[in-house]
């Protein structure tokens, strides 16, 4: 059993990166990770198992991202907000570097906004964050076959809409 | 355990865009503040932890504990939160601690901490109930998240122990001079307004009122379709029917809940209720 508290301080970023990358943004992040942990202690905490401590924490923010995208239809405008990638960029190297990360974390935003809410979820923690399918199978109660599909199909979708905005830029 | 494939950014036919964008993505896309998102978490359990009362009788009897989750008082705090930050950004003071609207407390009884320290712990035993397993890609358009209740920070409502409206604890609050920032402070979470009907069904059934209750159950239904209390909506419904006589309804809908929740806390209640 990990209490709330050690949940809390090893994973809060976590269940922050992770809303985000789902679309919430601004304060909905902070409220969503209050939920999250609410809800982690509510349901007694993080047991261990085939479900890692962020595919279990992910499985409550999934819910709980979609739960207020569907009671405020302000959730899904936010996507056109810029990223908050500055903060991160600024911290390397030269100002160059920290253009290109910007560009690439837009990119990688405006590509995963373009997949479907639950194939995109199981692309962020194998793709972004290294969880095994396993693990993300078990957190979220699917079948590690539907898993390798949601994943497979998010691929297409990412990869798509990276080629579309290679498109519209060599249009302009 | 199967082999999984390998990482999209391992693929040698990926763009230099692709593997850039994904490269992006091992950064940290925001900024958290730990420290202060865990004092918030420490104060929202703690204000559940300080308003945990005893079940009524009637409860008991039935045997059903509607535990109204940690999140009951926690979430009221969390919505005053909200307001408070909402109000302070509107005065152009972002950096300003939060400090949550709550009435003072009252004094508390001799017999009981008035300001129990709670460590951010899980609770030592088991929830009080676990639900069934429920695939992700009926999360869409099942349900939010159904809140199980740990015993230790359940909070079990009494006749008279009716949640902390957030209306009333923002009175406690000094006259906000501007208005503006008052219109648009956030409402209260429906997760919160959706407990707080459930508590009052509950009451309801409590006092021997079913009638009563059902119409807030149905109030519920239309409101919250897709709520965290669908479970326990339900399992109230059929003791509501059964105690309103209206044995043949109750006997159907006990046998969908049986069907939806097999093996859930409240499922021998429900089949009990509806087999008087």
């Amino acid at each position: 059993m990990i209490g709330t508290e050690a949940l809390f301080r090893a994973h809060a970023g976590f269940v922050a990166s992770f809303v985000f990358r789902l679309g919430a943004r601004g304060a909905q992040v902070d409220d969503l990770v209050q939920d999250v942990f609410l809800l982690a202690h509510a349901r007694g905490g993080y047991r261990p198992g085939a479900a890692s401590p962020t595919t279990f924490l992910a499985r409550l923010a999934f819910e709980a991202v979609h739960d207020m995208r569907r009671r405020d239809r302000r959730f899904a405008l936010s996507h056109s907000e810029p990223l908050a990638a500055q903060a991160v960029a600024g911290a390397l190297g030269t100002p160059g570097d920290a253009l290109l990360l910007q560009r690439a974390a837009q990119d990688l935003q405006r590509a995963l906004d373009a997949i479907e809410p639950e194939r995109r979820a199981v692309f962020i923690l194998f793709e972004l964050h290294g969880e095994s399918c396993d693990a993300i199978a078990a957190a979220f109660d699917l079948k590690v076959g539907t898993v390798y599909s949601r994943l497979h199909a998010a691929r297409g979708e990412f990869r798509a809409a990276l080629a579309r905005l290679a498109r519209v830029d060599e249009e302009r | 355990m199967a082999m999984d494939p390998n990482r999209l950014i391992e693929q040698p036919d990926l763009t230099d865009r692709e593997r850039a964008a994904l490269r992006a993505g091992k950064e940290q896309p925001v900024v958290y503040d730990v420290a202060r998102g865990a004092e918030r978490l420490g104060k929202a359990l703690s204000a559940s932890s300080s308003a945990a009362v005893t079940t009524s009788s009637v409860a008991a009897k039935l045997g059903i504990k509607l535990l109204i989750t940690a999140g009951l008082a926690a979430l009221a705090f969390i919505a005053s939160m909200q307001m408070t930050t909402h109000r302070a950004r509107q005065r152009g003071a972002a950096s300003a601690p939060l400090r949550p609207i709550v009435a003072p407390p009252a004094p508390a009884p001799a017999a009981r901490p008035s300001a129990p320290h709670v460590e951010l712990t899980a609770p030592v035993e088991a929830p009080a109930r676990e639900r069934e397993p429920t695939p992700m890609r009926t999360a869409r358009k099942a349900r939010a998240p159904t809140v199980a209740v740990p015993k230790a920070t359940a909070l079990e409502l009494t006749e008279t122990a009716e949640p902390a409206e957030p209306v009333q604890a923002a009175a406690a609050e000094p006259p906000e001079p501007d208005e503006a920032a008052a219109e648009h402070a956030p409402t209260p979470s429906a997760a919160m307004l959706e407990m707080q009907a459930i508590a009052r069904a509950k009451r309801a059934l409590s006092e021997r009122e079913p009638d009563k209750a059902l119409a807030i159950l149905a109030d519920l239904a239309r409101d919250f379709p897709r709520g965290y209390f669908i479970e326990e909506r339900r399992a109230l419904r059929v003791l509501a029917l059964a105690d309103e006589g209206e044995r043949e309804q109750a006997r159907k809908e006990a046998a969908r809940f049986v069907r939806d929740y097999p093996s859930g806390a409240f499922t021998a209640r429900v089949k009990a209720a509806a087999g008087r």
